[in-house]
């Protein structure tokens, strides 16, 4: 049934439509373009993945249960995977641009739909060459594995995401279906989106919560217990919680079985996962044959409807100002499109969300291990000082990645951008109103930071926790400044729709290095200032970052003009 | 009024897109730009408004340089660029509400000109979709809107007419007409020589970065020394120039 369905010169095309190779790939040499920031770019994210992979499994090995890695892989790929799917069947398979251009050729709606999901599943698979498979290798190299095991590695991650993908697509059909009383498009996906997110996050944060962790079996309650193991079983309790919530999705389970042992049951657990997948393919099949053209068509009609309402002048021509008209119109360029709202607002608040969550749930349980592990005395002398306090900055610092508003600042606009070069506002008005989106968010996420830790180590001064605040905004604003700069020096206008201005984004690259330039300016900070009091020491890092701030303000005001010269 | 002041431009070293341009349009006249794909037509436009720097020259927008005061001079014209695709996420009346906060237009005026332009141009039930889904047409009108709302002095627009229905262009050219009765000017540039014959007071012809002709329509017709339509007048002048 499926060879008849796959109509290869329709895949090709779809896939063409769907990837932007031409810089990753040289187009006279067919091999890798060395030139490319985003083959760099890839390179970095591989290298970063198969170093974190690296010490994680490295210190699992000293206490004994490497195998535990599987299951957090697992539990990270999940995550990856449904999350991704969720993304792309409302961008790829059901409101795609290019959708409308196959819908009058002589192409059966099967042959569509099936198509549109390979599209989907390469999108997924080409994430996890990248973000999944280094992790695994890595393991296997480890761990001193055999071939059978990259072997199975290779088909179990393949044949997991598969799994999930189509039950998230089954799910999401439904919940598309649910939703159809919302007649705006862009509430449509947006609710879609919020109900699949708690479906899927709820479960994984409840078996977070400690609370609810049952304990294990083996669970020694003596006083005697000397401290490594004590050290351990804490450490076994979060693999517990992992564990259950690597429960709530059957196949994982699957998969680290048949990767924990390779023997002839790895075979029978890979068949047992081929089924599944067969038998959710099946039905995934079956409910797009009777449903997807008539949704698809639905779609087109009900949401490019117009609503030709008689409008009340009155109350809606209200004057404003010319800067508060403009910062309005930043932010309803970022909350009215569902695709820069789903990546730049829901993606933050949901990692967010997730590493707070995590946080909380684990931290006690890993500080007390680590108290139990080195008997007390890692903690017992505990002080704030200057190198806790690089490190909470560091953090934030860090976190300030999984926002790019400013990087895409001007990209976002495309072509239009050339509307912001012809209006009478000075471009260094321009510039710092175009960071004020960003620099919110960042603001959101320092105090969420802080706020956390502020309740997990409620010893921290206040007025440390308000020093943090204040040096994480200087950095807030530096960053952002930053990512502007870049978006306007090299702006990519050129994007043919807006998911491609964030995935295929070469400038994300600079972000990473800024990122990590700053963290190593924190952390040499903290050397040359090891030898002075805290106060002090907080002191010349705001001195410092402030002066930086002051240096960009009048380059701003000085050079601003200059800096929109790329845009035109 | 606006004056192109010996004006250049170069995207690579000594390889000017536009060489030693200079125009001056008056208050009350039509200036139709016209020229061959590529002449260099799109990058005096940018120049004008302020979107390409100028290698050299100047240009002065009611006096006011688009080059040192680029502010001041971008209050007194209203563009229309030839891509109409602007802000779609944004539903008609946000839109022209925007642009009127941009060009400070005060609440009473810019509810007036709203329901009159966009009555005229047959888009005011439309106001509270997304331009997202209006007509290419639909949305060249409310991107005319949004220039003829603030009531620019100097109209600059790149093809306007394109897309347009007969009845909006016909109402388009009208009002063109009037701005120019008024003491105002307008500058477009346009591919339709047969509106640029019947509607500009001058025309201008550049190409290969260089004006090759300017001046009325008669004046071209005698230069030339011979009769005929603007269009063949138009390719006796490019081919010459080429020659």
């Amino acid at each position: 049934m499926m060879k008849n369905k796959i109509n290869f010169s329709l895949l090709k095309t779809m896939l063409k439509n769907s990837y932007d190779t031409d810089n990753i790939i040289d187009k006279n040499t067919k091999k890798l373009n060395k030139k490319s920031i985003r083959v760099w770019l890839i390179i970095l994210v591989c290298t970063i993945i198969i170093y974190v992979s690296y010490m994680t499994i490295n210190a699992l090995k000293e206490i004994g249960i490497s195998e535990f890695f599987l299951k957090i892989f697992f539990l990270l790929l999940q995550i990856l995977v449904m999350f991704q799917t969720m993304l792309l069947v409302i961008s790829v398979i059901y409101f795609s641009k290019d959708i409308e251009n196959y819908l009058y050729l002589p192409i059966s709606s099967m042959k569509l739909f099936i198509n549109k999901f390979i599209v989907m599943m390469s999108i997924i698979f080409g994430s996890e060459i990248l973000m999944a498979l280094p992790s695994i290798f890595i393991y296997g190299v480890l761990t001193l594995q055999n071939i059978w095991f990259y072997i199975i590695s290779l088909i179990v991650t393949i044949l997991v995401s598969i799994f999930l993908s189509t039950v998230v697509s089954i799910i999401m059909i439904f919940i598309m279906r649910i939703c159809r009383f919302i007649k705006s498009k862009f509430l449509y996906q947006n609710i879609v989106i919020l109900i699949m997110t708690l479906i899927i996050f709820i479960p994984i944060s409840n078996s977070f919560n400690i609370n609810n962790v049952q304990p294990m079996e083996n669970e020694i309650q003596n006083e005697n217990i000397n401290n490594e193991a004590k050290a351990r079983q804490e450490l076994e309790t979060i693999a517990l919680a992992v564990n259950n919530s690597n429960k709530y999705f059957i196949v994982t389970e699957l998969g680290v079985n048949a990767l924990t042992d390779i023997d002839y049951h790895s075979i029978i657990y890979v068949l047992e996962l081929l089924g599944m997948d067969l038998l959710a393919i099946l039905v995934f099949l079956v409910i797009g044959k009777f449903t997807y053209i008539k949704d698809i068509l639905w779609n087109l009609s009900i949401f490019d409807r117009k609503k030709n309402k008689n409008i009340i002048l009155e109350g809606k021509c209200k004057a404003k100002n010319k800067e508060y008209a403009y910062l309005r119109n930043e932010i309803n360029s970022i909350l009215k499109n569902p695709t820069y709202l789903m990546h730049y607002i829901y993606n933050v608040l949901i990692v967010l969300a997730m590493v707070i969550l995590i946080t909380i749930s684990i931290f006690p349980v890993f500080l007390q291990a680590l108290i139990d592990a080195s008997g007390g005395e890692i903690f017992n002398d505990l002080t704030f000082d200057f190198s806790e306090f690089s490190l909470i900055i560091g953090i934030i610092e860090v976190m300030f990645i999984i926002s790019s508003l400013s990087l895409t600042a001007i990209s976002r606009y495309g072509k239009n951008a050339i509307f912001f070069k012809y209006i009478p506002i000075k471009f260094k008005t321009q510039f710092k109103l175009k960071n004020i989106p960003q620099i919110f968010i960042n603001t959101i996420i320092t105090i969420s930071i802080l706020g956390t830790i502020h309740y997990l180590i409620p010893g921290i001064n206040n007025a440390y926790i308000l020093s943090m605040l204040v040096v994480a905004m200087l950095l807030n604003i530096i960053n952002s400044n930053i990512l502007l700069f870049i978006d306007l020096l090299k702006p990519r206008l050129n994007y043919e729709n807006e998911i491609s201005v964030i995935k295929q984004n070469d400038n994300k690259l600079f972000q990473y290095i800024l990122t990590t330039v700053i963290c190593l300016f924190i952390w040499y900070l903290k050397e040359v200032t090891k030898e002075l009091s805290l106060d002090l020491s907080i002191l010349i890092e705001v001195i410092i970052f402030t002066l930086i701030v002051v240096g960009m303000e009048i380059f701003i005001n000085k050079r601003g003009d200059k800096l929109f010269k790329n845009i035109n | 009024m606006i004056d192109i002041k010996n004006v250049y431009k170069a995207y690579r070293k000594n390889s000017n897109v536009v060489e030693d341009i200079s125009i001056k349009i008056n208050n009350g006249e039509i200036f139709g730009f016209i020229g061959p794909n590529g002449a260099g037509k799109t990058t005096t436009i940018k120049m004008m408004t302020g979107i390409l720097d100028i290698d050299k020259g100047d240009i002065l927008i009611d006096g006011k340089s688009i080059k040192k005061n680029p502010v001041e001079a971008k209050k007194r014209f209203g563009f229309v660029p030839d891509d109409p695709n602007m802000f779609l996420k944004l539903k008609g009346i946000d839109y022209l509400n925007f642009i009127a906060d941009i060009y400070e237009v005060s609440t009473n005026d810019r509810m007036e000109k709203i329901e009159k332009l966009t009555k005229e141009f047959e888009i005011y039930d439309a106001l509270e979709d997304k331009i997202e889904s209006y007509s290419h047409g639909m949305r060249q009108k409310i991107i005319i809107c949004g220039v003829l709302i603030h009531n620019p002095q100097n109209w600059i627009l790149d093809e306007p007419l394109t897309g347009l229905d007969p009845k909006s262009a016909y109402r388009l050219k009208n009002m063109m007409r009037e701005h120019v009765k008024n003491g105002k000017c307008v500058f477009f540039s346009t591919h339709v020589l047969e509106v640029a014959e019947k509607l500009c007071d001058r025309i201008g012809i550049i190409n290969k970065g260089k004006i090759i002709f300017i001046g009325t329509y008669e004046e071209m017709k005698k230069r030339l020394g011979g009769e005929g339509s603007l269009e063949e007048l138009f390719m006796e002048i490019t081919k010459n120039d080429e020659e």
